[in-house]
């Protein structure tokens, strides 16, 4: 498996070896159109620039061939098969090509399996690497970079890491599925950091964001709402978006996952953690 | 309540000025014809060395040319490309957010022209068969979902996916017996059964047709599955089983049904979704909501 060390400095080097053979071409280029009258007969410049645009036409097809080693990422990332994805992206990231666009696509698909896979850790450092880089027509990809970003920043309890990344994409034009990510992923972080009346503000417009979510984050939003709720003292919307919760998801399971939400709910947080006490106790027997 | 559409919509024409046109090719013969007169004058120019000058300079200004041209189609039809995919994200965004006369002014726009890409179209059309269904079009909708099944190859979920709108649709102009062989249909399609669009369907199904027992059999079924798997659109499901049990004489369970219905979404939205529900909005009160939701 590829470390997220090794990718980086994989990438670095190929974004370096291809802006050098850039270079290379274009002063031998300028050079043969330059020099080139110097030296004629001996050297026809016309031979010389149709050697170098056949030459730069080979490169950049290979470019275009390393690039599209990863065209099926998507299919594969979504149907679970991480292992081919891995090994597409590998083969990107140490072919030749001419372009940083694509070693970079590739780092971010990078990024994306390592999210999907759970590693969180190595995640984050490729995403911190992605953004460190221009971007420029791949700007596109730094929205759902910074999402990684945030996510995998709290999954390893780094909330100053979440945070940071997560008021970068503050007052960004988002597309629906990022808004949904990014409401999600706001909602966990002011839950972790206690800013209840943050959460609270305008909340009607995140409740219904939350409706369109699938059924797991749209419960869980949803039920942290209710904790905000409660713990400002609105318990008319505190009971509405608890009972609402609890239609969507197992409350068992809610609380399981976020501890936070035991407060919502204490008679079922106590069977939950009982529960969860005895399945450790098994383990450890 | 019914919504009138906007009175420009015009479904057909939509499907038929939407089609993409073939590719232009004057730029091919523009390079067929440039080849040809650099050859003819390369022919011509023999030993002559002011008309082979002439040539050379004419060589590089044709190819520099002919390379700023392509570049320069190039460019055009990328950025066309890339406004037409951003239309298309913007309607799925408002088709999700239910901001239903924007996206039906969006989808008015888009497919009165020929669009550029086929997959593209496909979506759009995806999206106006869910606009025709909000402002109740549903013979529009059934035609738009026919058009697509009968003319494209699409994948497993697109065609699950646009089978379950159709017979929905089906179910709302009352065409039973058509819907009971699309659901039949429905059926025979790999996993199908397993998914609660597959059961809403039924669902509908029975409570259209009388069969409350039933309705309410499947319901109780397949209760876990349509939460886990609609979201907040199992609020549907839940307004067709309070219907199944009011039918039967349950009220208790008809109340409590049309209570997690209402928490679920909006009493406006659920009566227009579905009118043959509207004896539960005379005999229940609403799930109770905050100032802010209601």
């Amino acid at each position: 498996m590829l470390s997220a060390q090794t990718a980086i400095s994989t990438t670095r080097r190929g974004m370096t070896v291809g802006a050098a053979v850039r270079g290379l071409m274009w002063v031998l280029v300028l050079g043969a159109a330059i020099a080139g009258p110097f030296y004629r007969p001996q050297v026809d410049v016309l031979v010389v620039l149709i050697f170098l645009a056949g030459l730069w036409t080979l490169l950049v097809v290979r470019s275009f061939r390393a690039a599209r080693l990863t065209a099926d990422f998507p299919q594969l990332v979504a149907s679970g098969q991480f292992d081919q994805a891995e090994s597409q992206i590998e083969s990107t990231l140490r072919a030749f090509s001419l372009f940083r666009p694509a070693k970079l696509l590739a780092l971010h698909q990078l990024a994306v399996l390592r999210h999907a896979q759970e590693r969180y850790a190595d995640a984050a450092a490729i995403a911190r690497e992605l953004l460190r880089q221009r971007l420029g027509r791949l700007s596109g990809l730094s929205t759902s970079t910074f999402l990684i970003l945030a996510q995998s920043s709290l999954e390893l309890n780094d909330l100053a890491g979440a945070g940071q990344a997560l008021a970068r994409l503050g007052g960004r034009r988002l597309a629906i599925g990022e808004s949904l990510n990014l409401l999600a992923l706001q909602l966990d972080y002011q839950s972790r950091i206690g800013a209840w009346p943050a959460m609270m503000s305008d909340w009607m417009p995140k409740v219904q964001l939350a409706e369109v979510m699938p059924a797991a984050p749209a419960a869980v939003s949803q039920a942290l709402l209710a904790l905000a709720a409660n713990k400002i003292g609105r318990d008319d919307a505190a009971k509405w978006l608890g009972d609402r919760a609890s239609l969507l998801a197992d409350v068992q399971e809610l609380v399981k996952q976020r501890p936070v939400l035991a407060a919502l709910w204490p008679a079922v947080s106590v069977a939950a953690v009982s529960v969860a006490g005895s399945t450790a106790t098994n383990e450890q027997k | 309540m019914t919504i009138q559409p906007p009175n420009w919509f015009d479904v057909n024409a939509m499907i038929d000025q939407s089609v993409p046109s073939p590719r232009a090719k004057w730029w091919r013969w523009m390079a067929v014809s440039m080849l040809v007169g650099l050859l003819f004058a390369t022919l011509t120019a023999g030993g002559n060395p002011a008309a082979q000058l002439a040539l050379r300079i004419l060589t590089g200004a044709v190819l520099l040319a002919f390379m700023a041209i392509l570049v320069s189609l190039a460019w055009s039809a990328n950025r066309a490309a890339r406004n037409e995919r951003q239309q298309i994200d913007q309607l799925e965004e408002m088709v999700t957010l239910r901001q239903w006369p924007a996206a039906a002014m969006s989808l008015h726009a888009l497919l009165l022209r020929p669009m550029l890409n086929h997959g593209a179209r496909i979506q759009a059309l995806m999206y106006l068969s869910s606009v025709l269904g909000r402002y109740h079009r549903f013979t529009d909708a059934l035609d738009v979902h026919n058009y697509l099944l009968n003319h494209f190859e699409l994948d497993g979920n697109t065609v699950f996916n646009i089978r379950v709108g159709r017979v929905m649709a089906m179910l709302r102009e009352d065409h039973l017996v058509d819907a009971d062989r699309a659901i039949s249909e429905l059926r025979r399609m790999n996993g199908a059964t397993e998914t609660a669009a597959y059961a809403l369907v039924q669902l509908f199904r029975d409570v259209k047709t009388g069969h409350a027992a039933e309705a309410t059999e499947l319901f109780e079924k397949r209760r876990a599955l349509f939460a886990a798997q609609l979201g907040h659109r199992a609020a549907d499901a839940f307004l067709l089983a309070a219907q199944a049990y009011l039918s039967r004489g349950d009220r208790e369970s008809a109340g409590r049904c049309f209570h997690d219905a209402t928490l679920l979404a909006p009493t406006m939205e659920l009566k227009r979704r579905y009118p043959e529900t509207a004896a539960l909005f005379e005999a229940f009160e609403p799930a109770a909501a905050p100032l802010e939701a209601r």
